[in-house]
């Protein structure tokens, strides 16, 4: 038997995006470090220092990532995994509301 | 957490909980076709899978255990998992990947017997049987889940339901 519990949240998390939309953000920080004419971006900023790629991460409008439909870990959209029963189908506890006390509020009946 | 710890303890309900962190933000989501191309994409998640995995392995168990050999009466011992509920739902969607480490088996208390007096001995305790240290499953919940379930049986408990 198992069980998930997901205050504010359910089993589709928040609209899961790819590269279209993050490209331009990596493009960004690729911009702000001076890496723009490496063959390989991703190598360049690994090789660039903390403080400069740190702050190449707050200040450019590149500081919202969350998790990616990278074909891997996460194959496809969530909508089209949920649609094809392609989750992990467990018990859960999911409880969604405008602000946190009154979603626990919710979860406090659900138990 | 050591607060819900210390709930579970006050209570009469002692836990373990095991708390990893894992990247945020670009360090931990940075994408793009050049990330996806060599993999290294959704790495806050794939920290999390690594810290679980290291919660589950039976050596990490078998410390938990022998610590456990030496305390009181309890007859099962939850370990609970906590982990925010977006990156629970991304789990619930990754299991397709046919990953060993999806959360296939999440809420189950093992019966643990009560320590004998042979048992109290370190080398006893590190020579717990393997098939009671496989045996070990966990709980999933959430930060807030685990709050309000402290704060629920506590309730329970002031009105002398527990």
């Amino acid at each position: 038997m198992q069980l998930h519990i997901l205050p504010q949240a359910n089993q589709l998390p928040l609209a899961l995006r790819g590269s279209d939309y993050y490209q331009p953000k990596y493009n960004a920080i690729v911009n702000a470090t001076n890496c723009t004419q490496a063959i390989d971006t991703l190598d360049c900023l690994r090789h660039v220092p903390f403080s400069i790629i740190n702050a190449a991460i707050n200040t450019t409008n590149a500081t919202t990532w969350f998790a990616t439909v990278d074909g891997d870990f996460i194959q496809r959209y969530p909508s089209i995994q949920l649609a094809a029963g392609d989750f992990l189908h467990v018990p859960i506890i999911s409880g969604t509301a405008l602000s946190p006390p009154a979603d626990e509020s919710l979860l406090i009946l659900l138990i | 957490m050591s607060k819900i710890v210390q709930n579970g303890v006050d209570i009469g309900r002692p836990f373990i909980a095991v708390q990893v962190n894992y990247r945020l933000s670009a360090w931990g989501f940075l994408f793009g076709d050049q990330v996806a191309g060599e993999g290294a994409t959704n790495l806050g998640l794939r920290d999390q899978r690594l810290g679980v995995s290291l919660g589950r392995s039976s050596s990490y168990k078998k410390v938990i255990l022998t610590m456990y050999s030496f305390t009181g009466s309890m007859k099962t011992l939850p370990l609970l998992e906590v982990m925010q509920a977006r990156s629970l739902s991304g789990y619930c969607l990754s299991h397709s990947t046919g990953d060993a480490m999806t959360l296939t088996s999440t809420r189950v208390k093992v019966p643990v017997p009560r320590p004998s007096a042979s048992s109290l001995s370190p080398t006893v305790a590190a020579t717990t049987p393997s098939s009671l240290v496989a045996s070990w499953k966990v709980e999933t919940v959430s930060p807030t889940a685990v709050r309000l379930l402290c704060s629920f049986t506590s309730f329970l408990k002031l009105i002398n339901f527990l």
